[in-house]
């Protein structure tokens, strides 16, 4: 599709772990054979529980961290085997906000230098009075204002940091941005902020977002398709609206049921998920999920599921559906 | 834009100096420290006698109001021979000192940075110097290059030299994994804007105090190297190398013994002194 923005194939981020020091070296599959395509002017959301290697997609695909195998096709072009060199220029493309505002600035940098720093990175203004100007624009395009440009980020809150973070990542006016649990690190009250603000920037922009987050209410409000991720795979992908109404892998079921409803009258059945995410060392054979799985088969604990399309746009890796149409 | 970015760094530098100005030692010590400075710089003009200027009819004379610091055995004036002494030690200090400094912390940067052979090899080296004691490897590297001012310099470098190289490295790698130069790599910063803006900066603090430190370190042992007659040779008034003749004359004439070390002692001191106050006006756990 030519409104694809970036195509992840296959994609498999490899943790090379040596137990003691003459133990065999054994792998964290941190990723684990991701493929998803991102469309140009959507949010993705990605969802799953600690350790499912959502950040580890998104760093990925920053190429902030190595990639083990796999092709990352950014406007197509394929940056995962690319050297540092090759790679400069595609950078100013694909930018990231980080989770933690308190330690993604450099403490030494006033706010100025830290949103200036991209754009002289690129050289992208020939003078230091454009420069200046965009500074001031995009400080107020975050809702800052013009003189916070010359204090440092330890004056700011952790909400004003992250606007400051959102403005150094659409400093290089990116097409992609890439958001890892940007507003995790944030006081309830002002998550709702910096996620307003975000949307706003999204529809003024017109940016396409990778959304990674494991508050599922805040992904619901932002994304407009969600892809579910457990121990490194993808187990349902869809518009977020088909999503939350019609979970189909017992995965998403479980996710959606240990998310509180704001209602205390209402009580509902809940499947609850027990037991830990297995090891991503040595993950179960199979269908990863299949050790906590209630609805958990035989064909689970040997074969892993495949892609099983439930309609265009919805999809599920589970051997429940294995009626329907595999998307392969 | 770029007067108020001044205006900025000023200010910080205020904070810099206000958090300093509550050091009252090092206060004290930097005030020493620039007096000693400005000796060195005219002492030739101030001392009250010329270096080499021999009196024969007074040697070895206990201090009194002609001779503040006495004379030595050739009637010299001790303390004009002092006063420019105290050009040799700080030009020795200083210069052995910035040597070892961008050395070490050029190696620092390379081992913290890109790891690898590179890491090993600069890291096993530092820790070859770091297994003999300082005055010895001085020692030894002064065999080898054998006497002289100059080779005093080298010697002193090569053995301060090890501490940047570790200091700079390890402040190297737990920078390196914070995030905000992650964030500086996802921008698509090169490895030189990486290391000399965001990296350097935040060394530099320890780097100034090590700096301080290891000034006093260094004029201590290039006073002992020409103590053991391996540094100076005479008639340089070397402070270590006054110390040194003034060992024969010990007992009847303790002034040539005393005024010399006192004043390796001051320098050595004050210069302790102001590293201290320096950590505690620099140290960012300290600031907040």
């Amino acid at each position: 599709m030519s409104d694809d923005i970036l195509k992840i194939e296959d994609l498999k981020v490899y943790y090379p772990v040596r137990k003691g020091m003459m133990g065999k070296v054994q792998y964290v599959k941190a990723v684990d054979g991701v493929s998803l395509n991102v469309h140009k002017g959507e949010v993705l959301g990605i969802v799953g529980e600690s350790g499912c290697g959502k950040s580890t997609l998104g760093k990925a695909v920053c190429k902030l961290i190595p990639v083990t195998d796999g092709n990352i096709v950014l406007n197509d072009m394929d940056i995962a085997k690319m050297s540092e060199n090759q790679l400069r220029p595609y950078r100013k493309q694909i930018q990231m906000i980080f989770q933690d505002p308190y330690a993604s600035l450099n403490p030494r940098m006033s706010v100025h230098d830290i949103i200036a720093e991209p754009m002289e990175i690129h050289k992208m203004y020939s003078t230091k009075e454009e420069i200046d100007q965009k500074v001031t624009e995009l400080l107020r395009e975050v809702g800052l204002d013009d003189y916070h440009a010359q204090r440092y980020p330890h004056e700011f809150s952790g909400g004003q940091r992250q606007r400051i973070g959102i403005a150094r990542a659409l400093a290089t006016e990116p097409d992609l941005i890439i958001a890892d649990e940007p507003v995790s690190a944030l006081d309830v009250s002002i998550q709702s902020q910096v996620l307003n603000l975000l949307s706003k920037l999204l529809k003024e922009r017109n940016l396409t977002m990778i959304f990674i987050a494991h508050d599922l209410s805040v992904v619901e409000h932002i994304s407009n398709r969600v892809v579910v991720m457990y121990l490194g795979n993808v187990v349902e992908e869809g518009t977020s609206r088909e999503l939350y109404e019609n979970p189909l892998h017992p995965y998403t079921k479980a996710l959606l049921d240990a998310h509180p409803i704001p209602d205390p009258t209402k009580r509902k059945e809940r499947v609850l998920l027990e037991g830990t995410i297995p090891s991503a060392l040595n993950p179960p054979a199979g269908c990863k999920f299949h050790t906590r799985c209630k609805q958990c088969m035989e064909i689970c604990k040997q074969k892993a599921p495949e892609k099983y399309s439930v309609n265009a746009e919805h999809f599920v890796y589970c051997h429940l559906y294995d009626g329907m149409k595999s998307a392969e | 834009m770029s007067t108020k970015n001044e205006k900025v760094k000023s200010s910080r530098f205020q904070e810099f100096l206000k958090k300093f100005r509550k050091q009252k030692s090092a206060i004290a010590a930097l005030i020493v420290l620039l007096i000693l400075v400005f000796i060195a710089i005219f002492c030739y003009q101030i001392a009250p006698y010329g270096i080499n200027e021999f009196d024969y009819s007074s040697v070895l004379q206990k201090p009194s109001a002609a001779h503040w610091f006495g004379t030595d055995e050739f009637g010299r004036d001790l303390f004009s021979r002092i006063l420019c002494g105290t050009r040799i030690s700080l030009t020795v200090g200083l210069a052995a000192v910035t040597v070892g400094a961008i050395s070490g912390t050029v190696l620092g940067l390379i081992a913290g940075y890109y790891g690898g052979i590179a890491e090993s090899l600069i890291m096993r080296m530092c820790d070859v110097l770091f297994a003999f004691p300082g005055i010895i490897l001085a020692i030894a590297i002064i065999a080898i290059l054998g006497s002289g001012m100059t080779n005093v310099v080298i010697a002193v470098a090569v053995f301060s030299m090890p501490t940047f190289c570790r200091l700079v490295r390890s402040t190297v790698l737990a920078t390196k994994e914070s995030v905000y130069v992650q964030a500086e790599r996802s921008l698509g910063a090169s490895d030189a804007r990486i290391l000399f803006r965001h990296i350097l900066p935040a060394a530099l603090p320890n780097i100034i105090v090590q700096y301080t430190m290891s000034i006093g370190n260094s004029i201590m042992t290039a006073s002992s190297l020409s103590f053991l007659g391996m540094g100076a040779q005479a008639p340089t008034p070397e402070w270590g190398l006054i110390l040194s003749t003034g060992r024969t004359y010990m007992v009847n004439a303790v002034h040539m013994m005393l005024f010399p070390g006192l004043a390796i002692f001051i320098t050595v001191l004050c210069f302790n002194l102001l590293g201290d106050g320096l950590r505690d006006a620099l140290d960012p756990k300290l600031s907040e």
